[in-house]
């Protein structure tokens, strides 16, 4: 006497019917599998004939279409699974329903939402403003100082500071965006020689071609705008502090820039790699010229 | 033979639609483990023409929260994995006797009305005919 399951038919029958399975999900496949092996195991005696066994799988249907049948789930499927509407469609069910009124107001609703949260995504999906091309220290005092250094791939140039003197870089900066970018202030808190934030200036002309640039163009002090896919100059100055570095080969510099900058309506945080890093150092000439060597100022 | 196949497809889907209150309202009389609710099927004429079928189906209604089962072991030769229907299932059932009493009616006085208007046009033009 063998196991009902192990008769030929009904084992080419199982074996189909996992195949057929196959593509359900495992947990789903698992469970009709043992269902119909239940099913075979009630149904059939352990000695069944071959008509007997023949009679059962063929009351019980294809194999296929039992897992077709789980697969495509039409007969009673509004009992299981009360389906319902997909949203667009009740949504657009409901509006029918709305007075003239009624949808007047939605509409407006939705303009007022959507047209605010479009742009600000717009806005905020712009390209930051990055550095172009040229770069120069704003003083020629400072640039026939100018040292530069190259270690483990990152430039660096470095000045002399000059205690309480105005010291600082220009560079072009190129707005890639489609809208105006308006640069309002540095967003850092520390310049390369001091201890405060960086004065900014954006030029008000984007000529580069002309001689005697950076300084022979106007400046709007406190910033300005970047009409998009132009370039401006850009100045950053600061006064170097007395007491900010009092020992001799100390450098302090910064290899980009924080800005504060409007698009649209959204003001955001840009930052702006710079092509070296742009430093003040210490030399025994400063160091001995101001008096707090022994007695520094702590920097913030 | 297109006509046949339509008359076919019809009853499919009829079948389809019934077959999982019919379920339920087996369930309702009290709990089935899954062959004997195959059989129980069966006995309707026409009503289950694949038992495979049934499997899937109570694997819906107890994933919809209107059936469900228990391994229950009854002293046979194996446990049994029994089916009931849930209070949800039973208001379900209930609605769906509703809907379905007034649907036949509808469907019988139409089918009805529709087979005496054709005999009275037919009995007319043939009055027509013989005037």
């Amino acid at each position: 006497m063998i196991d009902a399951l192990q008769q030929p038919l009904v084992a080419a029958y199982l074996r189909e019917l996992d195949a057929e399975l196959a593509s359900l999900p495992s947990s789903m496949a698992a469970e009709l599998a043992e269902q119909i092996r239940a099913h075979l195991l009630e149904a059939l005696p352990p000695d069944a004939d071959e008509g007997a066994v023949t009679a059962v799988l063929a009351a019980l249907g294809p194999a296929g279409l039992v897992a077709a049948a789980a697969a495509n789930p039409v007969s009673g499927a509004s009992l299981a699974a009360p389906r319902r509407d997909p949203i667009l469609r009740r949504l657009v069910a409901w509006t029918r329903r709305l007075t003239i009124a009624g949808r007047l107001t939605i509409a407006g609703i939705a303009v007022a939402i959507g047209l605010p949260s479009g742009a600000l995504i717009y806005w905020q999906a712009q390209t930051d403003l990055q550095f172009m091309t040229t770069s120069a220290w704003w003083s020629p005092v400072d640039g026939v100082h100018d040292v530069t250094t190259e270690a483990a791939g990152v430039s660096q140039d470095t000045i002399p500071i000059r205690p309480g003197e105005i010291q600082g870089f220009v560079i072009t900066i190129y707005n890639p965006s489609d809208v105006t970018q308006v640069i309002l202030s540095s967003a850092d808190q520390v310049s390369p020689g001091a201890p405060g934030a960086p004065q900014i200036a954006v030029s008000t002309t984007g000529t580069i071609q002309q001689s005697g640039e950076p300084h022979w163009v106007s400046y709007r002090p406190g910033g300005g705008p970047i009409p998009p896919h132009s370039y401006r100059w850009v100045r950053v100055l600061w006064r170097s502090y007395h007491c900010y570095l009092n020992a001799v080969g100390s450098s302090q510099g910064a290899n980009d820039l924080l800005l504060r900058v409007r698009v649209g309506w959204i003001t955001r945080t840009e930052d702006i790699q710079l092509p070296t890093e742009f430093a003040v150092g210490a030399t025994a000439a400063t160091v001995r010229s101001d008096h707090c060597g022994a007695n520094p100022v702590p920097r913030p | 033979m297109s006509r046949m196949d339509r008359s076919g497809e019809t009853t499919t889907e009829l079948r389809r639609g019934v077959l999982g209150p019919c379920v339920l309202a087996l369930l309702a009389e009290r709990p089935r483990f899954g062959l004997e609710l195959v059989r129980d099927l069966s006995r309707a004429d026409g009503l289950l023409t694949s038992e495979g079928t049934v499997y899937p189906l109570l694997n819906r209604l107890r994933d919809g929260g209107l059936v469900t089962s228990r391994w229950i072991d009854d002293d046979q030769t194996r446990p049994r994995r029994y089916y009931s229907i849930t209070d949800q299932g039973r208001r379900h059932l209930a609605a769906f006797r509703a809907e379905w009493s007034a649907f036949t009616s509808a469907v019988d006085a139409v089918l009805g009305a529709g087979t005496g208007t054709g005999r009275t046009r037919q009995h007319s033009r043939t009055a027509g005919e013989a005037t």
